[in-house]
């Protein structure tokens, strides 16, 4: 290489005006390109993504499905929305997002914001929550159209999925909170008011459950800045009713692949689920899709991203895109864009889905 | 009496030619490793970049599946272009390493160039190699 170097540069000098120029020309370019692919800026990148399944019954063979319930109907072609986050792109990736405007691009504190990893985490807990709710919803609305279904759960306590740099409870993500101050939690505004009643400065316990055995945490609230200059008292962490599914018919089945995460898809999960246990197919052979968390209570929860949601359902055959009312603003903007091929339905519950497409179906 | 001049063979033929010609000439085992690795190596990191443009263009547009044949394409000039180069620089450093060889130094390393670039059978089988691998990762999504 040292022979081939050494010719290059001596007879650099006697080349041509024009290849000396185009020579530094090039070396600049390749610099060029190496910086921006190499250097990052702190910018989240949102882009759309693609449609995922969501449930098989056990005749089906879909790529992909959250879980498989154990009975012979079609579970329909109801699809949940994937879309991708890119963390501290490069300078290249952020000048050619700038391009589309399917994509968004959001400032990224390091400092202040979700590492990749633990946002990766989160939407693992999230995915697996919603799945449970999913479930608990879809089960008990089946057994309200037919009795045979049979389903109870129980909570085991509220699932820690985020905990702030600055909280003082020594939880950890994963964590299940059980008890607070000896009180068994019940459910979720029980454990808001348990939380609610601890004094500013008081300390307090909280049973836990950590890696299958229990522990007792000594917690104090944090002071926190509100947005409007106020000091308020908060745990400092994020965390969701957890239950365990003690009875089901149909059974149903997990899958071991998580395709997608994040809790976004819970809506159309409990909507195929439902779809599966019941003989009619309530989709009619349409291609149903849509974005929103599922509570147990069956409200569809807000979600992030919904415009590039938007823009990934209008890359496929959609027919009704459900959203929730938090989100259904900024949906209809970006509907009213690019003007896709579907119906943009905006529902608050379970039950306003399941009431729309049998309107859809009858009409 | 006038002057027959033998027609110059475009750009494949020589290419074609030129090929062989350095094929046949025996470098030292030595030497003709590390040309190829040199050359094979200065190509890659020339021919980096554009790979990694492709690469980080894909993870952001990646989405609109329409326009996957564009980055298989991409993908593909890519690597041919790489063929080009890589046989065009172990052919300059065989040059360089070797100035007593007449022969070697008698080869035209730009025609090597663009008919590597343009050598079908490379093509073929990274076309393959492409294509069976986006079916994998179509397959996948």
């Amino acid at each position: 290489m040292i022979p081939f170097l050494k010719d290059f540069f001596g007879g650099f000098k006697n080349r041509s005006l024009f290849i000396k120029i185009l020579t530094i020309f090039l070396t600049a370019l390749y610099v060029t390109a190496l910086c921006l692919i190499f250097i990052k800026v702190d910018y989240i990148v949102m882009t759309p993504g693609t449609i995922n399944n969501t449930v098989q019954t056990q005749d089906e063979n879909k790529a992909y499905t959250a879980l498989t319930i154990d009975t012979e109907y079609a579970s329909g072609d109801i699809f949940t929305i994937g879309i991708y986050n890119h963390y501290r792109v490069s300078l290249f990736q952020y000048l050619i997002a700038k391009l589309s405007k399917d994509v968004q691009i959001d400032p990224y504190d390091p400092l202040t914001d979700l590492s990749e990893e633990d946002d990766y985490l989160r939407s693992v807990i999230m995915k697996e929550i919603s799945i449970t709710n999913a479930l608990i919803v879809a089960y008990e609305a089946a057994q309200l159209e037919d009795p045979t279904i049979l389903f109870s759960k129980e909570l085991d306590g509220m699932k820690v999925s985020w905990v702030s740099e600055e909280s003082n409870t020594n939880l950890k993500v994963e964590d299940i909170i059980t008890q607070i101050n000896g009180t068994l939690i019940t459910d979720l505004n029980h454990f808001l008011s348990l939380r609610d009643a601890i004094l500013e400065d008081a300390v307090f316990t909280l049973t836990v459950i950590r890696e299958e055995t229990e522990i007792i945490l000594s917690a104090r609230k944090v002071a926190y800045t509100d947005d409007e200059g106020l000091t308020v008292y908060r745990l400092g962490i994020e965390a969701l009713p957890y239950y365990t599914i003690t009875e089901a018919f149909p059974d149903y089945e997990l899958s071991n692949d998580l395709n997608s995460v994040g809790g976004s898809g819970g809506a159309m999960l409990a909507l195929s689920i439902y779809n599966s246990l019941l003989p009619d197919d309530i989709t009619g052979g349409k291609v149903i899709a849509g974005t929103g968390t599922i509570a147990v209570d069956g409200t569809v929860g807000d979600i992030g991203g919904v415009s590039q949601k938007i823009a990934t359902a209008a890359l496929y055959e959609v027919d009704y895109f459900f959203v929730n009312p938090e989100d259904y603003d900024e949906a209809l903007a970006k509907y009213q864009a690019i003007s896709p091929n579907f119906e943009l339905v905006k529902v608050t519950t379970f039950s306003e889905i399941i009431t729309y497409l049998e309107g859809e179906i009858n009409e | 009496m006038n002057e027959i001049k033998k027609p110059t063979p475009n750009f494949w033929i020589r290419g074609k030619r030129e090929t062989k010609k350095f094929y046949e000439i025996n470098l030292n085992r030595s030497t003709n490793f590390k040309t190829f690795a040199f050359g094979f190596l200065l190509a890659a990191l020339i021919v980096f970049p554009i790979g990694l443009m492709i690469y980080q263009f894909l993870m952001i547009y990646g989405y609109n599946l329409s326009i996957f044949g564009v980055y298989l394409t991409l993908i593909w000039v890519a690597l041919m272009f790489f063929n080009g180069l890589s046989n065009y620089l172990t052919v300059k450093m065989a040059q360089a390493a070797a100035k007593d060889i007449v022969n070697l130094q008698a080869i035209d390393a730009g025609a090597i160039f663009l008919y590597q670039i343009l050598n079908p059978g490379f093509g073929i089988v990274i076309l393959i190699i492409i294509v069976v691998g986006a079916v994998q990762a179509l397959g996948a999504l």
